[in-house]
């Protein structure tokens, strides 16, 4: 809903709301509330938001909890420090660990080396996925993915969004399913999908649907090759020889990029599956992993390997 | 009678460091109720309220009583949120992860009328997808004013901002989760003629 009311006057309505004005200007409220319909819609609005939020349910922590932080408190023959200083002493504040700074700095450098980094100097280029809307990105992202037959993806999503639906659905309009390992399902760090028998062109529909449809989500995508590192990690996740996992794959006719309508290479057909797991690791003896090595088929010419990983953003 | 707060943790200062453990009892759910609606993750949650009450202990002594002690718990919490977010690499929740911790309905003679517990469940699902999606900013001020029932002045004590910050950080917090309400599907109501 586009609403007309002044700024000062939805201030004074979540203020409101918040039981947080002074009588002068309760009784302003009430005056506006008093001739304005929207000023009534709106405060509705936000009074069932707020008291949705009181309503959730209060999540509890086990009964034992306080044993056993009195036991670790013992475990690690804590004790009440003494305070610093007077001031300290005076208003308690909570100094961050040494281990903790040490990390905090870390982080902050680490993230500075990486913004000062263009990411073509990493052997990637970096999309976000709103910009994927745009022709002039889509080519260039078809250019990037015509480069190499073994792709490694990098997707950042926001955190803790449940993107599990959005992934089926995107590769599922490729004629993919998605098999996914137990590991995928326990909130792990990173999450990725293994496929291999797809063409460059679906590859570039499938991050396009991705971010066509979820832009608010799926935030940027790295483009690069894999690894030697991905390879091994595959490797054994499939719990398969190297060599054998990765074959050379027949170069299509042509390394230029394809247009985005052009596409010479056709989609293989029939029914494919691509596997997901945790980026912590996954046992090659799960079920999960032997259905998706039972439906493997052979590589077929102009297709691509790809390892799809997920991650949420910052 | 229950003691006071003053009183368990003067018996934590006199060496009768058992008495921490009724103050750990006394504010560990509500604790654990905010931090795992800040952080969206209820296992982080629990090591972070965990972390918060180690870290109270050991600094007990510098608590003077200038300020409630659930508050003093609670801008602990809130640091050790923060610093635990800087350290983690965030969770990725894509496939229904299994979440430890009890759920006790709001209201449980509501909540067995026919039909309502459908709704009720895709209510909270819908106003917690909602508030998932807000920025740590706004998700932290919304959880202390609603789900905590905080004043502005407290809040400002916590994050240790303004008042005014409080005030215009809730406001746009407010209209932030307003209209992601509206973009997030409304669950039907239930036919109360079927039942």
């Amino acid at each position: 809903m586009n609403h007309h009311l002044s700024d000062p006057d939805l201030q004074l309505l979540t203020a409101f709301v918040d039981g947080e004005l002074s009588n002068r200007q309760r009784k302003a409220v009430v005056r506006l509330l008093h001739r304005s319909s929207e000023a009534r819609a709106f405060l509705k609005e936000l009074q069932e938001s707020a008291f949705g939020l009181k309503q959730l349910p209060r999540l509890k922590l086990e009964a034992d909890f306080a044993g056993q932080v009195m036991g670790k408190i013992d475990a690690d023959r804590l004790s009440i420090q003494p305070p610093a200083t007077p001031a300290l002493a005076k208003k308690p504040r909570i100094t961050m660990p040494r281990w903790a700074m040490a990390a905090a700095i870390l982080l902050a450098v680490g993230t500075i080396g990486w913004l000062a980094l263009p990411a073509s100097d990493l052997g990637a280029v970096r999309f976000a996925f709103k910009d994927l809307q745009q022709t002039t990105q889509l080519n260039k992202l078809s250019k990037e993915l015509a480069k190499t037959d073994k792709l490694h993806l990098d997707v950042t999503v926001k955190a803790d969004v449940m993107a599990g639906k959005q992934l089926h659905e995107a590769f599922q309009g490729r004629g993919i399913d998605l098999i996914v390992d137990l590991s995928a399902s326990k909130s792990p760090k990173e999450v990725l999908v293994y496929a291999e028998n797809v063409t460059a062109e679906e590859v570039k529909a499938l991050i396009h649907d991705l971010g066509a449809e979820h832009p608010d989500q799926f935030e940027a995508i790295l483009v690069q090759s894999m690894t030697a590192e991905d390879r091994k990690l595959i490797a054994n996740v499939l719990g398969e020889e190297e060599i054998r996992l990765l074959p050379p794959i027949i170069r299509k006719p042509s390394s230029e990029p394809k247009s985005s309508k052009g596409s010479h290479v056709a989609s293989p057909t029939g029914s494919r599956k691509a596997v997901v797991f945790s980026g912590e690791g996954a046992s090659a003896s799960s079920p999960q992993i032997k259905t998706f090595l039972e439906e493997r088929r052979q590589a077929q010419p102009g297709t691509v390997q790809m390892l799809l990983v997920i991650r949420a953003a910052k | 009678m229950n003691p006071t707060d003053e009183s368990l943790i003067a018996d934590c200062l006199a060496g009768r460091t058992s008495a921490f453990g009724q103050i750990v009892s006394r504010y560990q759910d509500r604790l654990f109720h905010s931090v795992a609606r800040l952080l969206n993750h209820q296992e982080d949650a629990r090591d972070v309220v965990q972390e918060t009450f180690l870290s109270a202990f050991q600094n007990l002594a510098g608590f003077k009583g200038d300020a409630v002690l659930f508050t003093w718990l609670y801008r602990i919490a809130v640091n050790t949120a923060i610093s635990w977010k800087r350290k983690q690499k965030p969770a990725l929740g894509l496939y229904d992860p299994e979440r430890p911790g009890g759920v006790d309905p709001a209201d449980p003679s509501v909540s067995v009328q026919p039909g309502h517990a459908l709704e009720t469940a895709e209510e909270e699902r819908r106003i917690h997808a909602a508030l998932a999606r807000l920025s740590p900013e706004h998700r932290s001020v919304l959880v202390m004013k609603d789900m905590e029932g905080m004043k502005y002045e407290v809040m400002a004590e916590i994050l240790q901002v303004p008042i005014g910050t409080i005030r215009s950080r809730l406001h746009r917090a407010r209209l932030e989760l307003r209209d992601l309400l509206v973009q997030e599907p409304t669950p039907e109501p239930a036919d109360s003629s079927e039942s």
